[in-house]
């Protein structure tokens, strides 16, 4: 299988390697957001559970202190995520952007399109954007397993409950809308 | 051989812009593709390319047109096909890596020969450099069918004239070139045979032999061929001074 060099994934005139620099600062801005979004969360949840009696009305219990709360930021009211989302939706554009570039100031276009391999434009145009976006979502999924261990090891064992990690990942696309919707959803 | 058969091409809610065109055209030939403004001679190249979708056949050689030989077709075109924010020496590379046929050795040489600089962005040369470098690229794709559509607009004579004779020069026997262009006196002394569309249809093709034969140069085929009415601009230049 050809090893793909950098500067044949992306179109002919770009600096990959900037693009590259840009989209992963905005993963390690993503990242960082999420960390300190989950950090601020798991610390209002640490010191809800402090006060933890068990009682009859569990789910209200649950509800209170589950890990989809968790995966949202408090203070502004998204998931905490978010940062992440961006960087995909920079990704597409950029993608577009790229292929437009083929019809800027001259119609490579059509070079492009009469090239004996036949991904050869596909591949300028998406590889970056696609693998960002992979990056993304891999990061999310990641980041997400590690947060789960870490609210399982604070959470007291009555208010400790596996389905609230399947919960999460059942409502996972409202993570991604304005906290506010979440809940009135779930 | 570069056989059409039967090419239609319709834009929606538009008359056809090509219709039921068909044409052979062999290994070695300089043919002039010629017609007024809409008459389909881009759109023609553009289905052989494979930049448009047809009705028809189109095969080369025999064999039906697709990534496993649309190299050997090259297109040089007015609207340009280069990579402006890219230097002549990146473009040769990256034809080197996408065209196996690619002649470097030509390419080098054209570049002298047109003194056109290798280290500066195409995007920054005047138009005639650019039209000059577009050619020079087709030219040296290692295609053996050259599509050329309008590739001198905006190139002045002498410009036009200098290429014309590297043409000749450099072509060798199995190259071939379709050369579409409204400069029909200037192109009359090389081509071997002419093609006239008219609305999306051939409605003359000749060889220059055959017009030489009849005594006829090209100008005045094509103006028999779209029945051109010499004496209307003095019928219309009367009208115009009567009305005064």
């Amino acid at each position: 299988m050809k090893k793909w060099k950098l500067h044949e994934l992306v179109p002919p005139w770009v600096d990959g390697e900037k693009h590259v620099d840009r989209l992963y600062t905005g993963l390690l801005l993503s990242t960082i957001l999420s960390c300190m979004g989950f950090a601020f969360s798991i610390g209002l949840h640490w010191k809800r559970v402090q006060d933890y009696i068990p009682t009859a009305d569990t789910t209200y219990v649950l509800f209170e202190h589950d890990f989809l709360g968790t995966l949202l930021f408090p203070l502004v009211g998204v998931s905490i995520f978010f940062g992440f989302v961006y960087v995909a939706i920079a990704a597409i554009i950029l993608a577009i952007s790229y292929y437009r570039g083929f019809s800027q100031e001259s119609q490579s276009l059509y070079l492009m399109r009469r090239l004996p391999d036949r991904w050869e434009l596909a591949r300028r145009c998406l590889a970056l954007p696609l693998m960002t976006i992979g990056i993304c979502a891999l990061a999310i999924l990641v980041l997400t397993l590690i947060f789960f261990g870490i609210y399982w090891a604070i959470t007291p064992e009555g208010l400790k409950d596996f389905g609230q990690l399947k919960t999460a990942i059942s409502y996972f696309y409202l993570l991604f809308v304005p906290a506010t919707f979440v809940y009135g959803l779930v | 051989m570069l056989t059409l058969t039967n090419i239609t091409k319709s834009y929606p809610g538009k008359k056809n812009a090509v219709e039921n065109v068909s044409l052979s055209i062999p290994r070695g030939e300089i043919v002039g593709l010629f017609g007024e403004n809409g008459a389909g001679k881009t759109t023609l190249m553009k289905c052989i390319l494979g930049l448009h979708r047809y009705q028809g056949t189109i095969t080369l050689d025999g064999q039906p047109l697709d990534r496993k030989n649309i190299e050997k077709l090259s297109f040089a075109t007015s609207e340009h096909t280069f990579f402006p924010a890219l230097t002549a020496k990146d473009h040769r590379e990256f034809y080197a890596d996408h065209f196996p046929a690619f002649r470097g050795k030509r390419f080098d040489a054209l570049m002298e020969f047109f003194e056109l600089p290798t280290n500066k962005k195409i995007g920054s040369f005047s138009t005639g450099q650019k039209n000059q470098f577009e050619v020079i690229l087709a030219l040296c794709q290692g295609a053996d069918y050259i599509l050329m559509d309008e590739p001198f607009a905006g190139n002045d004579v002498f410009n036009r004239e200098d290429f014309y004779k590297v043409l000749l020069g450099i072509l060798e026997p199995e190259e071939t070139i379709l050369l579409s262009t409204h400069l029909l006196e200037e192109v009359s002394a090389f081509i071997g045979r002419a093609i006239l569309l008219h609305k999306g249809k051939v409605v003359a093709d000749r060889s220059m032999l055959d017009l030489e034969e009849e005594g006829k140069d090209l100008m005045t085929f094509v103006k028999e061929a779209y029945r051109y009415k010499a004496d209307r601009v003095l019928k219309a230049l009367d009208k115009l001074t009567g009305e005064e």
